[in-house]
């Protein structure tokens, strides 16, 4: 060894360079580890609040914060076969008795509805009030009264006396008997209201009629939901028709949105109704969002040839209801052989 | 959170080796408080690890070389050496004479190249494990250490060639 190698050894190990130790070495450390840990901890926990601000912000932020038009649907549920019964449907309460409807404030024509022996005979309010229709029609044929017997109303869904807004109209329904042996044409059969006539289309022969007193049949009571729907323009007979529905909620009041308990719907074409739950596994609609359902239907292998309307309604559990394209009560079709 | 216990044999060894791992750190960096918060950065490292580490032979070489390690890291992070001027102020009895000036001169030697020296005639290590504490090949050791003595013997030589001629 070197004299330089000597020096380097003996200066090195020179006790001048040894340290006092510490006072108490061994909780000194594990006070550190213990610091060390906390502080890892602590890390650990502030990375995690974070992430989960992310998170709630990432969910949060289309529920609250798109104030917006609603959005496009990004996804269809698919349809489920789920058969159920309707619920009891809410309509609005009758109205109390106003003044009678006298002949200028009607509208100057009616129209008519005819199902079988039954024509229902819808007549408008005209005015800017509310009026009561009572007074019974007189039935006439070439101008002679026709006598007339008189139907009872057990329909729950039929409100009597007739008090109609303005723009509504009041029904009453025309029942053709065919129970005698040799029913007979009617000429130029009308309804003779006030002082004013209105002619009755659609009545073949008949052996007398019935009238029922005039009545309306009350709205039904809208959710807060708007419901449209995309259906092809023709189906086939016998054939599956799949189209689709899409509830978009509109409106931050009475629950709207919410998917829970799950409405049901019914869905009508021609002669054919079903009445279905929702596929409501999406959970509540946020606010200005939609969601689109997959629908489908098996058009009867028997329906007419021709337009038809496809008519769809959802069913809250409450008996409030969203109908599809309400302007139109639904969307025309194409029944094609 | 559970509170952290130190198994008994930590416990032991840092009782035991803590002072002369001080010693070791102190004659690496050449400032006591540096050395201080090296040991209690090893020791703490080891104590977390200790379970680990009880099945190697050498806990004690473990921290030496985290020791080793953290003291050149750091260096390398701060692209400079902090030099301190005192002097050891706790005078014991030596042995033998000590070179002062030379206490001095390994000071002013490159990190690395001090360390290389320390690991040699400090610890006695070979080549080989000094390349193995420092995470280095032989050759860089080997360089280093010449080139370490280079400088301590032409430092020497030029203040007092008497003393260092062989």
């Amino acid at each position: 060894m070197t004299n330089l190698e000597e020096a380097l050894h003996r200066t090195l190990t020179d006790d001048r360079h040894a340290m006092p130790g510490w006072t108490d070495p061994a909780q000194r450390i594990v006070a550190g580890i213990r610091r060390r840990r906390r502080r890892r901890v602590t890390v650990v926990a502030a990375a995690a609040a974070v992430l989960a601000m992310v998170a709630g912000a990432a969910v949060a932020v289309p529920y609250y914060g798109l104030r917006q038009p609603a959005a496009p649907p990004t996804g269809v549920q698919p349809w489920v076969a789920d058969p159920t019964t309707a619920p009891q449907l809410q309509r609005r309460s009758p109205r109390e008795a106003r003044a009678q409807c006298q002949g200028p404030r009607l509208a100057d024509a009616i129209w008519t509805e005819v199902h079988g022996y039954r024509t229902t005979v819808f007549l408008a309010n005209m005015s800017i009030e509310r009026c009561t229709l009572s007074q019974d029609p007189t039935l006439t044929a070439a101008g002679a009264d026709v006598p007339t017997g008189r139907e009872s109303l057990n329909d729950r869904l039929k409100q009597v006396p007739a008090t109609i807004d303005p723009g509504e109209p009041a029904r009453i329904d025309i029942v053709a008997t065919r129970d005698c042996p040799d029913p007979r044409p009617w000429k130029d059969l009308a309804l003779r209201i006030h002082d004013r006539s209105y002619p009755i289309p659609g009545i073949g022969q008949a052996c007398g009629f019935t009238l029922s007193p005039w009545y309306v049949q009350p709205p039904l009571i809208n959710a807060n939901i708007t419901v449209t729907m995309r259906a092809p323009g023709q189906v086939r007979r016998g054939e599956t028709l799949d189209y689709t529905v899409t509830l978009i909620n509109t409106l931050s009041k009475g629950g709207a949105g919410k998917l829970q308990p799950c409405p049901s719907y019914r869905q009508t074409l021609g002669t054919v109704s079903e009445v279905h739950r929702l596929n409501c596994t999406g959970g509540r609609i946020p606010l200005h969002s939609s969601r689109t359902f997959a629908m489908r239907l098996v058009v009867a292998p028997d329906a007419p040839i021709g337009p038809v309307m496809l008519h769809w309604m959802l069913m809250y559990a409450d008996g409030t209801v969203g109908i599809a394209e309400i302007a139109n009560d639904g969307v025309p079709l194409e029944v094609i052989p | 959170m559970a509170i952290w216990e130190a198994p008994a044999a930590f416990d032991d060894f840092v009782r035991s080796r803590h002072t002369e791992l001080l010693r070791f750190a102190h004659v690496l960096t050449g400032d006591r408080q540096l050395a201080e918060d090296l040991v209690q950065d090893a020791l703490e490292r080891a104590g977390t690890s200790w379970r680990r580490l009880r099945k190697q032979d050498d806990p004690e070489g473990y921290v030496r070389r985290i020791i080793v390690n953290r003291h050149l890291n750091r260096l390398r992070g701060l692209r400079r050496e902090r030099l301190v001027a005192e002097v050891p102020d706790r005078a014991g009895p030596a042995a033998e004479p000590v070179d002062e000036h030379l206490w001095h001169l390994l000071r002013t030697l490159p990190p690395r190249q001090r360390t290389v020296i320390v690991l040699r005639f400090y610890a006695d290590l070979s080549e080989v494990q000094i390349a193995e504490a420092m995470s280095c090949s032989i050759g860089t050791v080997k360089s280093n250490g010449a080139r370490a003595m280079a400088k301590l013997r032409t430092a020497m030589d030029a203040t007092d060639p008497v003393r260092t001629t062989s």
